[in-house]
């Protein structure tokens, strides 16, 4: 049987993007 | 959260994974999340990754139990918690119940 792996918490995390980052992602 | 319901990945939503993180960039951005992207951790990732539109709520827990250290209980709230952030951003949306 394999090892299971540690758990943490499950989080969801928002990152403010500058405008300029913004439009570039918007790739 | 209902243990019966399946989820879906909303199509506006792309993933990234960019050193070892896990990203979600909206695709077409309203006023409400302009330029924002969401970064999942390691577990986040996992759950996200087994939401298809096929699976239950149930299902995907006692998958995922099998891969990580920890009770059906704790992985509920946990669970809840985390699609509430998700529904909240409009990243999934539930398909049927």
């Amino acid at each position: 049987m394999t090892e299971k792996k540690p758990y943490s918490q499950p989080q969801l995390f928002r990152v403010e993007l500058s405008q300029e980052q913004a439009i570039l992602s918007a790739s | 959260m209902t243990p019966t319901a399946i989820y879906s990945r909303h199509p506006d939503y792309v993933q990234r994974d960019v050193a070892g993180e896990c990203i979600l960039v909206p695709i077409r951005r309203t006023l409400t999340e302009a330029n924002s992207i969401y970064v999942l951790n390691e577990t986040g990732a996992a759950l996200w990754n087994r939401i298809d539109g096929r699976r239950s709520a149930q299902a995907i827990m006692a998958d995922f139990c099998n891969e990580y250290e920890v009770g059906l209980d704790q992985l509920a709230k946990d669970f809840t918690s985390l699609l509430d952030d998700l529904l909240s951003i409009r990243a999934v949306e539930e398909v049927a119940r």
